[in-house]
């Protein structure tokens, strides 16, 4: 097995200074969602830290969280997370391809059993494997394989953490997210459609630094997923006053004020989309006068339409009540004339009864 | 302090979608770069506030850029990518923005101190910067006279 | 995958679905009873005027008689501070106002949140002097049935959860959030089949009330 080197060796090699190390720990404390003050915990913390082997797996997916990761904003940050870690597979961004990639695959697990760590992207497609497969090999089993020797796994984008959009009603491949597969390792779900880069990069360089980060009961890092987007929304003072947009085009609309009655999610999304926000800081879907699709939530595509109110119900409860309305009347009406009836024959029935009548024995 | 706030030029977006300081996030945050430099001013406490994680919505940075100001010190680091710490027009809050070396924004505090540490010289480069200056001194020395 | 989503749903799915029509077919089916039944004709000629003061009498009631508030102070004014807190909370935040313009196509402005929560909150403590009063006085007690402290706690429980679950008080929000529609479903069901009723039936009631007295000239 090779030694990989200390990151501080290969940082002192490229001839960066203590200060530059400094600013790129300040950085990492920003993109990692911890207090600026954790800065020098940070450093000492990389400067232990060997650069890890990565193999990344492309299942059922658009790519568009490689696309999302690829096209981030601050580029030496991820230059410099991927001079820390060693990419050993991808097979979306390597020059080898068939049997090469493979064997490169397999020799990074063979070096670094144990050790390294798997990314995936993509649901995993387990009611017809034949659905998505690389070198004649099923996503389910190249998955178990991979997942064999990993010292974690990160999930990237909500097809992987929770089955995403291939897993959406009727779920035509029988998708399922990694977490439903491998149960004996541990996941990092980074959710989203796609995740924020920095929220990537800043789950990789925890994972570098201090290891599995503190999870929600979703398997999301509390660190990027601890808050739902409406608490940090810029737009939720104005849901607080009671101001709406009904439509895209009104007043409310052009004045900025909360989108919720246009099927906002941000109530029930966990996210940093409000803070990170998208293209290097410049606005996030809401900023953009878009209601939030809530893409970090399992099941998202199912949840009663993206323009839906949440507190609108989701079935065809107006036909249902309509129904309701016909069935009581029918049945009271009917309820009520037997009434009626049974009083009529105990009226029929009804026998007078006078003075004599009360006189004579019985 | 409000005569900015109501100019739409200091708002990145157009003058209808205006954002009021009423609503949006500047303010509480300059009561807690004011609080911190109480707490600095009192017990010496530094503070870092990493603006990345605080929910601007448009205008809110310009309220910060315009109630904060310009103060006496720029100071231009060049560590992969240029770095800008700026003392705010207010001495002892100081704003620190890293680049990248295209020029992109990398991070972005509020440093409410006497003396932001990124200035300071680290002991480690000092360590390096000792044994360069003595190679060099021996290079002197040793060396022909220019 | 998240039970708590999941169920919130399910509460705003198919179990509201089946709540609402249970209540709509339950709420027609009572007043169409009550429509048909009707009343046994009065062959006396009237002294007043029955009609009129029928229709008054379904607005005069809301107001309470001299003496009564002195009498039963908690009873009055707790009744008053439920009622309309338990309809402002309803009526005036912005995501109830959301359904009801899905489900009718009404809509009117919402309420800030120091409003709603404020309603929300009196409505609470009011239902509790409500329980109270029921509780401690002997002859309330003793009239006070299983289904009077059902349809209590049912109607107390939508205010509760929706106050926890937008003010993040404890549990997982998205839970309270399932909690808040359950609630709500579980009211619907109850609704038509229990004094809960009220809130529809009052306005026969009322009327006949005021009919009954209006035909002899007495006073409703």
């Amino acid at each position: 097995m090779k030694t990989r080197p200390l990151l501080s060796e290969t940082m002192a090699a490229h001839g960066v200074s203590r200060r530059t190390f400094m600013k790129y720990c300040a950085t990492l404390a920003s993109v990692m969602a911890l207090p600026p003050a954790l800065a020098p915990r940070i450093a000492q913390a990389l400067e232990r830290a060997r650069r890890p082997s990565v193999i990344w797996l492309s299942f059922q997916e658009c790519t568009g969280c490689t696309e999302s990761i690829t096209r981030s904003h601050a580029p030496t940050i991820e230059e410099m997370i991927f001079n820390t870690i060693s990419l050993d597979y991808q097979d979306t961004l390597q020059a080898a391809a068939g049997h090469q990639a493979e064997a490169a695959r397999h020799q990074a697990m063979k070096e670094n059993y144990g050790k390294y760590l798997v990314v995936v992207e993509g649901s995993i497609p387990v009611a017809n494997p034949a659905y998505s497969c690389f070198a004649g090999r099923s996503n389910l089993d190249v998955l178990k394989e991979t997942a064999a020797g990993a010292a974690a796994i990160v999930t990237v984008g909500t097809c992987a953490a929770y089955g995403g959009i291939p897993h959406a009603m009727p779920n035509p491949t029988g998708a399922r997210a990694v977490s439903d597969i491998i149960t004996d390792k541990p996941i990092i779900n980074v959710p989203g459609c796609p995740p924020i880069p920095v929220v990537m990069t800043g789950v990789l360089a925890h994972f570098l630094t201090f290891g599995v980060p503190e999870l929600d009961d979703l398997g999301r890092p509390k660190a990027f997923y601890g808050d739902v987007i409406h608490d940090r929304c810029y737009r939720r003072p104005f849901y607080d006053k009671g101001l709406f947009a009904e439509t895209f085009d009104d007043e409310g609309a052009r004045a900025g004020w909360c989108l919720y009655k246009l099927g906002c999610k941000g109530p029930t999304t966990h996210s940093v989309c409000a803070t990170v926000k998208w293209n290097g800081g410049v606005s996030f879907p809401i900023q953009s006068g878009h209601p939030c699709l809530g893409c970090t939530q399992p099941d998202f595509w199912d949840g009663g339409g993206f323009y839906k109110p949440l507190s609108v119900p989701t079935g065809d409860y107006r036909a249902l009540a309509a129904g309701g309305v016909g069935v009581g009347a029918v049945v009271g009406a009917a309820g009520a004339l037997v009434g009626r009836g049974v009083k009529a024959e105990a009226a029929r029935k009804h026998e007078t009864v006078d003075a004599h009548d009360l006189e004579k024995p019985s | 302090m409000m005569a900015p706030i109501a100019d739409p030029r200091f708002s990145p977006m157009p003058a209808g979608m205006f954002f009021s300081a009423s609503v949006g996030n500047a303010l509480p945050l300059l009561h807690q770069i004011r609080h911190a430099l109480t707490a600095l001013l009192t017990g010496g406490t530094e503070t870092i506030i990493d603006l990345g994680a605080i929910p601007f919505g448009p205008g809110d940075e310009a309220v910060l850029e315009e109630t904060l100001g310009t103060g006496e010190v720029h100071a231009v680091l060049t560590a992969m990518g240029e770095s800008h710490v700026r003392e705010t027009a207010i001495p002892g809050v100081w704003r620190i923005d890293h680049r990248d070396m295209a020029g992109a924004l990398q991070s972005r505090f509020v440093e409410i101190t006497m003396m932001p540490d990124i200035l300071k010289t680290q002991r480690e480069d000092a360590v390096r910067g000792l044994k360069v200056l003595e190679d060099r001194l021996a290079a002197l020395d040793g060396g022909t006279p220019v | 995958m998240n039970p708590a989503f999941t169920l919130f749903m399910w509460a705003r799915g198919p179990a509201f679905d089946v709540a609402l029509a249970i209540f709509a077919a339950g709420i027609t089916l009572r007043l169409v009873e009550m429509v048909v039944l009707g009343r046994k004709t009065d062959l006396a000629p009237a002294k007043g005027h029955p009609i009129r003061q029928g229709l008054a009498t379904i607005f005069t009631r809301s107001i309470p008689r001299p003496g009564l508030v002195r009498f039963a102070p908690g009873t009055y004014l707790g009744g008053y501070v439920f009622h309309l807190g338990f309809f402002a909370a309803f009526l005036l935040f912005a995501p109830h106002i959301a359904l009801i313009r899905d489900a009718l196509g009404l809509s009117w402005p919402a309420a800030n949140r120091a409003i709603v929560e404020s309603a929300t909150a009196l409505a609470v403590v009011a239902a509790i002097i409500l329980f109270f009063s029921r509780v401690m006085d002997p002859v309330r007690r003793a009239l006070t049935g299983f289904e009077d402290y059902l349809v209590l706690l049912l109607s107390v429980l939508p205010l509760v959860t929706g106050y926890v679950a937008a003010n993040k008080l404890f549990g997982n929000p998205e839970m309270m959030l399932a909690v808040h529609v359950l609630s709500v479903d579980a009211l619907l069901i109850v609704f038509p089949f229990t004094k809960l009723m009220h809130s529809v039936s009052f306005v026969f009631s009322r009327y006949y009330n005021g009919a009954i007295q209006g035909r002899k000239g007495a006073e409703s």
